[in-house]
């Protein structure tokens, strides 16, 4: 076999590898640096142009999601923030600031950064009640949606913060709460 | 060798107090080297309650937060600036710290505290700084109080950098207004910055906080 086909099947055998291999490139190694200090929040579209960013040519597509079921969270950032970066959604900005909160949580950056991983995580979140309130994300099945408004809210609780904005907290029929605009 | 080394150690006489001064002193500016020591624009008087955080300040103060790597932090994040002392251009105490941007897209450090502090009693942050460079024409001053990060700009409190020192006095209920619970604090003073030349430098001095 010469290198170059050899180059090819291993690049090939890539696509059966467990989904934290990016064409060779081991994710799990991957590290946080906060390429700019609005990184992963809607508007900010830097992580497009962030060296360090492995999905920067867009090839994430279906990995986002096994990223997040993988626990896989500081790759997960990368693949959903480009996914926000390149079509902005509730969705998106839920998972990348999900990530994030996970990264502050799971201290996956170095202890320097996380003061500012928190910051991001709730700016995030933040922005999904402000810009995409009505967002869905759905099950596996794909027809069964949920309301991101009000994860975001409790993420953002969870993290610490004081979630912004005109939202109340309502109880729901089954015993829960979920939250709706105040006005 | 070894023998002869270690019986030169036996006979080395007591070194005796050190002459440097103690930079962790908080009662009183007084470190011996009145010569050399600036006691900046605003020098701490005996009774006066003022709260020393620890970092780019080294006069007198009633109270001291100082950091300890233990809980209380000073962290730079991402490696966004190196920094350095300046002995020459200072504004008080015996040096200012100079931060340096590293050339990227943004640039931000500060303290962090992993227990809440209440800063309740405290009404004014202060803050000396001093750079020419456009870098640094822009930068914000965070506060993170009961998990709200308040931000306000270091420009509406007459800094530029026209190549000057500025003296700022940044009242606390700026922060509070802002969102931050001044009773439970994590965050009280971080620095953050836009995008810059590598090389360029900001200086730092005289950060204290003052009561009524």
């Amino acid at each position: 076999m010469t290198p170059s086909l050899l180059l090819l099947s291993l690049l090939a055998g890539c696509i059966d590898e467990p989904p934290r291999y990016l064409y060779g490139q081991d994710l799990d190694v991957l590290e946080l640096v906060l390429w700019t200090r609005t990184v992963g929040v809607y508007p900010d579209t830097s992580i497009l142009d962030d060296p360090n960013n492995p999905f920067v040519t867009g090839a994430y597509g279906e990995l986002r999601w096994d990223l997040v079921s993988d626990g896989a969270w500081v790759p997960a950032f990368y693949a959903w923030g480009t996914h926000l970066a390149s079509e902005p959604s509730g969705e998106a900005q839920f998972y990348t600031a999900t990530a994030l909160g996970e990264v502050y949580a799971r201290r996956l950056a170095a202890d320097e950064d996380l003061y500012f991983v928190r910051a991001l995580a709730i700016a995030g979140h933040q922005v999904v009640l402000d810009e995409f309130p009505d967002s869905l994300t759905y099950d596996e099945s794909g027809t069964i949606g949920y309301r991101l408004a009000p994860l975001a809210y409790q993420a953002i609780l969870d993290l610490g913060g004081e979630p912004q904005g005109d939202w109340i907290v309502v109880p729901t029929e089954d015993g829960g709460s979920t939250i709706v605009p105040a006005s | 060798m070894s023998t002869l080394l270690l019986l030169l150690l036996a006979c080395r006489p007591d070194p005796g107090s050190p002459d440097y001064p103690d930079p962790s002193a908080v009662d009183s500016g007084d470190t011996g080297q009145e010569d050399d020591f600036y006691p900046g624009p605003d020098p701490w008087q005996e009774g006066e309650a003022r709260l020393s955080l620890g970092l780019f300040y080294e006069g007198g103060a009633s109270e001291a937060l100082p950091v300890d790597d233990v809980t209380r932090h000073y962290y730079i994040y991402s490696a966004t600036y190196s920094e350095t002392v300046d002995v020459i251009d200072r504004v008080e105490g015996y040096e200012s710290a100079v931060i340096v941007h590293g050339g990227g897209e943004w640039w931000g450090g500060g303290i962090t505290w992993g227990q809440p502090e209440d800063l309740g009693a405290w009404s004014t942050l202060h803050l000396s700084l001093r750079s020419g460079s456009d870098s640094f024409a822009t930068l914000s001053l965070h506060l993170t109080g009961g998990g709200t990060e308040a931000v306000v700009a270091a420009t509406d409190y007459g800094y530029s950098a026209d190549g000057a020192w500025h003296h700022l006095a940044v009242p606390l209920a700026d922060f509070a207004s802002g969102g931050a619970d001044l009773s439970s604090v994590t965050g009280p003073f971080v620095l953050v910055g836009t995008a810059g030349t590598a090389g360029d430098e900001l200086r730092v001095d005289n950060l204290y906080m003052s009561g009524d």
